[in-house]
């Protein structure tokens, strides 16, 4: 009594990845594409030049990044309800891309303050918030990347996404009043209609580039489940005993 | 029946005993199988007689990427007591902390008196009693306040603290603190705790293991009134001797499956006790001639 | 289980810890000391200026308390796993999250007493005079302790049982109190310079909503968090 044949149910993988690679450049020419609309309509600032357009990403992303994080908030709440993997692996791949976005909400925002405040570095109540969200979810990536067990893995990560979650307002608040106390240099305004409709049309291009990564992410995960799952069946199948 | 791997370790005659009613593999229902009694703290669900101890079906799990059981099957009927051997590693302890509702089962299903370990593990737990192979004890408090913590936590009233101390025979070191104790003396203190209780399933996680004759003697005892009261129990043991001719079967468990699963052979024959040479071998050597 | 019976068992788990603790003797003292060391190092940090010193006072006293703190929690773990304990816990009726408040109660009691320690030494090492509202002040801290160790116990349930475990409770817990560390060491600043209660107080009720929301939380997510 051999192994068998182990039945692949994760088919045509190659016909997924080339439809994938399709639409992710698909995605990419729509970002490209929105990204260099709003650089030729929009003026060059009176103060700081072309510097301003920084902002066309800068603030999608920072609007995108709370969409990823409620993702984690939503699948970890299901996840805890269910037990579904896949509700697990959807929060792991909602939180990467969060973290990706709050990543550079932040690069992005120090890259625009240098050369308007002359400092790298300011104690402003979006920037600041936005660093703490940072860490709450590099903090929920460091502790999936210490668990081996999946099961206690998927449990407390999603414990720890809903407390996370939770917490994002009241960073928000929390930071807002501490600022309103002690006067700082304050964020860009948005007040340009050019500008407004050139920040809406990037926030949904980069959307579809968020959900774009998440989906990618999400079924990469998923593959390796069910590489485990093969494991699985390989592990148990050549069982022996009398059970057998 | 048996494995690919052909052992004929059960060559010789074997004792006959009353054997259960529920087969191997089977599951009994769990519908209209409880009486209930009602006492000052807590509400009890006692299972009818009939049902079987445990019943464990196909039951696998993993830690990370090891699996640690890989399919096992077997019962134990009411009254009887199963012996559990294999290397370390082979599955033993893990199949102990499933059927006390310690961890939950990747997959497959475990019940204990009709009690689903997964969806009732509440009323498991109250039939259920684990003695661990370490000792779960807290060092900084003395072995009564240990004994009384348990009690609180359990729901019973502290006079049972006293008898049970004296019955493991620790009742002159009640004030002592467990971090004092040997391993011995660490060992019956967790048997008092377990007594505190009124176990239905006794699940002993080799038990016999650095102990002297009269723990040892003591162990065999409280098994022996579990089993009386209609209860069974399930041991994990490396020598067989230590049990006497308390087991009534004995299941062999490698790398995660079930080997072999019979009667226990008669104390007093020629083997005493096969040993498994090595933890990778396939064959088994049978005893007496090896 | 009925209230009564779960607090009964909260009250056993309060009890064990705390006598534990008593009798283990090296606990408290390190974490008083190192309390008192870290706002030493702050003073240093700071330089001799007592202007600038009494400024950053409340600051550098939470830090301290946060930093020693975290010390305690997952002590608190530690006992229930050293001698295999924890298995054990987990197998009585019961519902989990009585452990969940027999453990928060426990760190309080702890990290009170240590605060009642590390406080006054802060005051006399940064040449802060007690202002005359200080029972406010002594609410403050209270509040913005049960924040911290509602969360500090909720997460060293995780990080007590894993690899890394000291720098993983840090990392999850400090990121999440930041809101707390903010509306403490505001309230207490304002408190400490005798302003009126109108700024505090907007920052007291956000340590009360703010030590609600995750009481709650956690009670509810501990036994996902325990159990596996």
């Amino acid at each position: 009594m051999g192994v068998g044949t182990v039945e692949l149910s994760v088919a045509p993988a190659r016909a997924r990845r080339s439809t994938g690679m399709l639409i992710g450049l698909g995605v990419f020419l729509l970002l490209a594409a929105t990204q260099a609309y709003s650089i030729s309509i929009s003026t060059p600032d009176r103060d700081m030049g072309h510097l301003q357009k920084i902002m066309y990403v800068h603030v999608p992303a920072a609007w995108n990044m709370m969409i990823a994080y409620f993702i984690v908030a939503i699948a970890s709440l299901r996840y805890l309800w269910k037990g579904r993997e896949k509700d697990d692996l959807l929060a792991a791949a909602a939180a990467e891309t969060g973290a990706l976005m709050t990543g550079l909400t932040l690069a992005l925002g120090m890259i625009w303050g240098k050369p308007t405040w002359g400092i790298w570095w300011t104690w402003d109540a979006r920037l600041t918030s936005t660093a703490v969200l940072f860490f709450i979810y590099v903090g929920y990536l460091i502790l999936r990347a210490f668990v081996d067990d999946p099961d206690r893995r998927a449990q407390w990560s999603a414990a720890v996404g809903l407390l996370g979650a939770l917490n994002v307002p009241i960073v928000y608040m929390s930071v807002r009043w501490w600022r309103t106390l002690h006067q700082v240099q304050s964020s860009p305004s948005t007040l340009d209609p050019n500008y407004t409709l050139s920040l809406r049309i990037n926030a949904i291009a980069i959307m579809i580039v968020v959900l774009f990564f998440i989906r990618h992410r999400y079924q990469t995960m998923q593959l390796e489940a069910a590489a485990d799952a093969m494991h699985e069946r390989i592990a148990l199948g050549d069982r022996g005993g009398i059970n057998a | 029946m048996f494995g690919r791997h052909g052992d004929g370790v059960d060559g010789q005659k074997t004792k006959t005993r009353a054997k259960p009613d529920t087969p191997v593999g089977e599951s009994t229902p769990t519908q209209g199988a409880y009486s209930t009694i009602r006492l000052p703290t807590v509400t009890l669900r006692i299972p009818d007689r009939d049902v079987a101890a445990a019943t464990i079906t196909n039951v696998t799990r993993r830690f990370g990427r090891r699996w640690a059981l890989r399919g096992v099957t077997l019962s134990i009927g009411p009254g009887e007591v199963v012996g559990v051997e294999g290397h370390n590693g082979s599955g033993k302890s893990t199949l102990l902390r499933i059927l006390s509702t310690a961890i939950k089962p990747t997959g497959g299903e475990a019940q204990v008196f009709g009690a689903d370990v997964v969806r009732q593990p509440t009323t498991v737990r109250g039939v259920v009693a684990f003695l661990t192979h370490y000792p779960g004890l807290y060092d900084d408090l003395t072995a009564e306040e240990n004994l009384r913590f348990a009690c609180r936590m359990l729901g019973v009233d502290f006079g049972r603290v006293p008898p049970v101390l004296e019955r493991v025979g620790l009742a002159r070191e009640a004030g002592e603190t467990v971090r004092t104790f040997s391993a011995g003396m660490q060992r019956r203190l967790s048997l008092a705790r377990l007594l505190l209780q009124r176990p239905r399933l006794l699940l002993l996680d080799e038990p016999y293991n650095n102990f002297d004759p009269a723990g040892i003697a003591l162990v065999n005892e409280v098994v022996r009134e579990v089993r009386g009261a209609g209860g069974a129990a399930m041991i994990v043991l490396h020598d067989r001797h230590s049990a006497g001719d308390l087991l009534d079967r004995v299941v062999r468990l490698k790398q995660g499956v079930v080997l072999t699963d019979g009667p226990a052979p008669a104390v007093g024959d020629a083997q005493t006790s096969t040993r498994l040479a090595d933890p990778h071998e396939s064959t088994l050597i049978a005893g007496g001639a090896a | 289980m009925t209230w009564r019976d779960e607090w009964r068992r909260v009250q056993a788990i309060v009890w064990k810890d705390l006598t534990t603790e008593r009798r283990s003797k090296a606990g408290i003292n390190a974490v008083v000391f190192m309390g008192v060391l870290i706002l030493l190092l702050f003073g240093f940090a700071l330089g001799p200026d007592t202007e600038a010193l009494r400024a950053a006072a409340a600051g550098a006293l939470w830090l301290a308390i946060l930093f020693s703190g975290v010390l305690a929690f997952n002590r608190s773990y530690q006992l229930e796993l050293d001698g295999g304990a924890l298995e054990s816990l987990l197998l009585y009726p019961g519902s989990r999250w009585a452990i969940y408040v027999g453990k928060l109660i426990a760190n309080l009691v702890f990290v009170l007493i240590v605060e009642a320690i590390v406080i006054p030494v802060a005051l006399v090492l940064y040449q802060v005079a007690l202002p005359p509202g200080w029972p406010a002040l002594i609410g403050v801290t209270v509040l913005g302790t049960v924040g911290f160790v509602t969360l500090g116990t909720f997460y060293a349930a995780m990080s007590s049982r894993s690899r890394a475990r000291e720098v993983l409770l840090p990392l999850l817990l400090f990121p999440m109190l930041i809101p707390v560390l903010l509306s403490a060491v505001e309230a207490s600043t304002s408190l400490l310079g005798g302003d009126p209660m109108l700024e505090a107080g907007a920052w007291v009720r956000l340590l009360g909503a703010f030590d609600i929301i995750f009481l709650v939380a956690s009670l509810l997510a501990f036994e996902y968090v325990i159990e596996v």
